[in-house]
């Protein structure tokens, strides 16, 4: 069999060290001159407290601008990203492109050099961009407020479980309602987040039908219930097509919906919170917006609430008065701020410039292209790919934009499991692929989400990496079971950390744990 | 072959029998031959070649260290591997063999001890080998409660697999525990731990550990416990069921426990260790009884395997409402189809305690599974 599409790749090894180790001491980027006769020097003392002064100089890495180029340059070479590479693997993610022209806008000196301390009057043109962009947001989510204040998808939702709490407090009945419910297969914040709020969590598993029964949601509602945390789809693809009934038997109950809007790829133009029902929502700008994720961040997610929870959004507010545009921190029932200022405002710059380039029947081309993508490429993996299974196949034969896969038969057959295809799809110059969220529900998953950013091309030649794998676990497990091989390290050993004592997030932290200063 | 990988193997050839023909476990002659009467058939092999068979690939750099015929022996002949016996068997084998095999294999070396069976086998190998010998069980019998077994053959495979290739990999200790089959078949409960061994520290791959979530289930069940003492009614009596996750709560309190019994607690202490039937059901007509028990790991049985004690009219004077059912994650995981079980003499019981149970899996976590019988 061939396998046309695949390149010959090999990643980059320049076994660089850290820059600290190229220290030279004396060695400098930049040589200014002396001007110690003709300039007072300042102590600087009394500028700052005693305790915020440095007593010695800080230890930074003394180079030449040669070398200090070279370093960032293979350290560039040495990662792999959406830009560079066919980035369909990391499902939930919604990998797609983010178009360049928008890196402009937040770098133009415009944006870049504003200060959120600057007066009203001064910044008319940034909070008439977030006023808008409230507006357009409105109208994707249905519900009639927003607030740019959290600073990701997991604040997002904590934002949201804070309105939650602070509404049933109002009504007098936050002792009562302390419960909510969500389902196993949504992302864990959606219990997490309002946990840390203080409410009790009841999460619903799927039956054979790729979603929870409505006896099962029946059976947990009652006086206690405070809301639903409800996604649609999961992370499975499969689209509950009796979600409104979720929500009804909810409402009934005195409880409220909160709509994990986060993976919203395949529903651009199709579906929206209101019609769902929702109360509420959150969407990430830094997903499906475009906005980029990872390490040139920020994240920002898009908080929606209906007319009612209003008042309980985020302080300030931008608001227009027909002539002008201002801030108002006015909000005697706003849950008070999640985040400074007014959020990454660089994310929902991004976000505007990149809704306003595709229209109303843009975005609907976006999510309608990643759904045919991912069921084109659902159809071949299945069709094509020994080894991997489609959970709840048979009741839900088309997903919406991903699909959770398992490679639990691979392993079975093979004794190859998704970890090891994963690490074998470094061998052909894709990045590690995301297998689910906690906890498994899918053994041996594995979730990509090929958005509307990918060619046809792009996907064969990813599909074709996996059946070459695939090929190989049944004739040369070996080969799969010991990549990567065309990296710059063999396989490491994983090991996940879950206790307290062993965690350490610096080295002085684990210098404590060790006995040292 | 001088850098050869040395690891044991050793299939119980008759464990599981016992299973599907409904003799709860093959300990005992007598059981045995009742097991080959109605028809049962080995399964150990088959479960045993599912994860040797993850070996071949490294057949060239191993040396199996078995011991003859069905124990081990025929296994690697039939998969090609280079293989030393190092304890002869007579046919039917018995635990002494198991146990006899399991000690030559530790006197020979090996960097891990594979063995198929199920808990009888487990505390044979126990006895061998003790608490500092890694060892690691292959699911392959009709009781398996000791956490010193993969999930499934499969993963016993690949963890040895990846010791096979030299990957370095720790330890950890895990309670081998085992029921008394006779007394376990009349259904008067007799059970005890036997000792712990040695177990790769691989949560993915085995039986009641953690499944590479972000909280061990150490961390789900104390909180699962907290919850329960912060919520607890101070005028009831609580029947703690068999098994240490249920007994989350006892070791929370700091209180003596039977740990595959039935305790009663109430208001923070013991009032009355490892009851019997008679027993529970004095306290079940108090109509203050609440019952704390938790799923059997791959079943999801909560009432009708090894916890006979509550019985039909104790389950009717309890009800539904107070039966409190405690797990971690991994555990609910493992069940087919993710539902509960609850199996006793009494149809029209069974039928009253079926519906929807919220699972404590952690402080104010709950997971909602179907329970059918």
């Amino acid at each position: 069999m061939s396998y046309s599409k695949l390149r010959n790749f090999h990643e980059a090894q320049w076994d660089e060290p850290i820059i600290f180790e190229q220290s030279v001491p004396g060695s400098r980027g930049i040589l200014l001159p002396d001007v110690s006769g003709e300039a007072g020097v300042s102590s600087g003392k009394g500028l700052l407290p005693t305790t915020l002064r440095r007593t010695q100089k800080p230890a930074l890495p003394e180079m030449a601008q040669p070398q200090v180029l070279r370093h960032y340059l293979r350290l560039s070479q040495e990662t792999i990203g959406q830009d560079i590479n066919i980035d369909i693997g990391l499902g939930t993610c919604t990998m797609k492109y983010s178009p360049k022209i928008n890196e402009q806008f937040v770098r133009s000196p415009k944006f870049a050099e504003l200060h959120p301390y600057q007066e009203d009057d001064t910044v008319q043109g940034i909070l008439k961009i977030i006023y808008e962009f409230e507006q357009i947001m409105k109208e994707i989510s249905g519900l009639d407020a927003v607030s740019f204040q959290a600073g990701g998808g997991g604040q997002g939702i904590f934002a949201n479980a804070a309105v939650l709490k602070q509404y049933f407090r109002d009504r007098g009945e936050e002792t009562q309602r302390n419960q909510i419910i969500t389902t196993i297969l949504s992302h864990p914040l959606n219990g997490a987040a309002p946990a840390t709020k203080g409410f009790e969590v009841i999460s619903l598993y799927p039956d054979d039908s790729g979603y929870p029964s409505l006896e099962n949601l029946k059976a947990v509602v009652s006086e206690k219930t405070a809301g639903i945390f409800i996604t649609n789809p999961e992370d499975t693809g499969v689209f509950n097509p009796i979600v409104r009934q979720f929500v009804d038997v909810v409402h009934e109950a005195g409880g409220l919906c909160v709509c994990d809007m986060a993976d919203y790829n395949g529903l651009f133009g199709l579906v929206r919170a209101k019609e769902l029902g929702a109360d509420m929502c959150h969407f990430n700008l830094h997903k499906a917006f475009s906005s980029p994720h990872g390490c040139m961040g920020p994240g920002c997610a898009a908080q929606c609430v209906s007319a009612e929870l209003e008042k309980y959004l985020p302080r300030p507010r931008v608001r227009f008065d027909g002539q002008r545009y201002y801030t108002d921190y006015d909000g005697p029932s706003s849950i008070g701020k999640v985040r400074q200022f007014q959020g990454s405002l660089a994310a929902v710059l991004r976000a505007y410039s990149w809704v306003m380039s595709l229209g109303r029947d843009g975005l609907k081309a976006v999510g309608e292209t990643a759904i045919l993508n991912n069921n084109y490429m659902m159809k071949r993996l299945l069709g094509e790919v020994r080894g991997i299974t489609m959970p709840w196949a048979e009741e839900a034969p088309n997903r919406l934009e991903q699909v959770r896969y398992s490679f639990e038969k691979l392993l079975e057959e093979t004794g190859v499991g998704a970890e090891h295809v994963n690490r074998h799809m470094l061998d052909f110059g894709f990045q590690r692929f995301f297998p689910s969220h906690h906890p498994l529900v899918v053994p041996e998953p594995y979730t990509p989400e090929p958005t509307e950013s990918y060619s046809k091309d792009d996907i064969d030649e990813y599909i074709s990496a996996l059946k070459k794998i695939s090929d190989e676990a049944y004739t040369t497990p070996e080969i799969v079971l010991t990549a990567p091989h065309n990296g710059p390290i063999s396989p490491l050993e994983k090991d996940t950390v879950d206790s307290v004592d062993q965690l350490a997030v610096t080295w002085r932290a684990y210098q404590r744990q060790h006995g040292g200063r | 072959m001088a850098d050869a990988k040395a690891l044991g193997l050793i299939v119980n050839p008759i464990a599981g029998m016992g299973g599907k023909v409904a003799l709860k476990g093959t300990d005992g002659e007598r059981v045995l031959a009742a097991a080959r009467a109605k028809g049962a058939v080995p399964e150990s092999a088959e479960k045993a070649e599912r994860a040797m068979r993850l070996l071949v690939p490294y057949r060239e750099r191993l040396l199996i260290r078995t011991a003859s015929g069905p124990m081990g022996e025929d296994l690697c002949r039939k998969l090609s591997l280079r293989y030393e016996v190092v304890y002869r068997a007579d046919a039917p084998t018995t635990p002494a063999d198991t146990i006899a095999a399991a000690a030559a294999i530790r006197e020979k070396g090996a960097a891990l001890l594979l063995f198929a069976g199920g808990d009888g086998t487990a505390r044979n190998i126990c006895e061998a080998v003790g608490n500092s010998f890694p060892v690691l069980g292959i699911p392959a019998g009709v009781k398996i409660q000791s956490a010193v077994f993969a999930l499934h053959p499969e993963f016993a495979g690949a963890v040895a697999a990846k010791i096979a290739q030299g990957l370095p990999m720790s330890m950890l200790s895990r309670e081998v525990v085992d029921l008394d089959e006779d007394a376990y078949r009349t259904g008067s409960v007799r059970a005890a731990l036997f000792g712990s061994m040695l177990v790769p520290d691989q949560p993915d791959a085995l039986q009641s550990m953690k499944q590479g979530g972000f909280s061990s289930e150490e961390d789900q069940l104390r909180g699962a416990a907290l919850y329960l003492r912060d919520h607890m009614d101070p005028d009831a009596f609580y029947a703690v069921g068999s098994g240490s996750t249920a007994k989350c709560i006892s070791r929370l309190l700091g209180l003596e426990y039977e740990l595959l019994g039935v305790d009663i607690i109430r208001d923070g202490a013991l009032v009355e260790k490892d009851l019997t039937e008679e027993r529970l059901w004095s306290y079940a007509q108090t109509g203050r009884l609440k019952i704390i028990v938790s799923p059997i790991g791959g079943q999801g049985f909560l009432l009708g395997r090894g916890n006979h004690q509550f019985s039909a009219r104790v389950l009717r004077a309890v009800g539904k409402e107070n039966l409190l059912v405690v797990s971690g994650e991994a555990k609910l995981l493992s069940l087919p189809r993710h539902q509960l079980h609850v199996d006793c003499d009494k149809p029209e019981i069974c039928r009253e305690l079926r519906g929807y149970y919220q699972v404590l899996c952690g402080y104010g976590r709950f997971h909602s599974l179907l329970c059918e019988d």
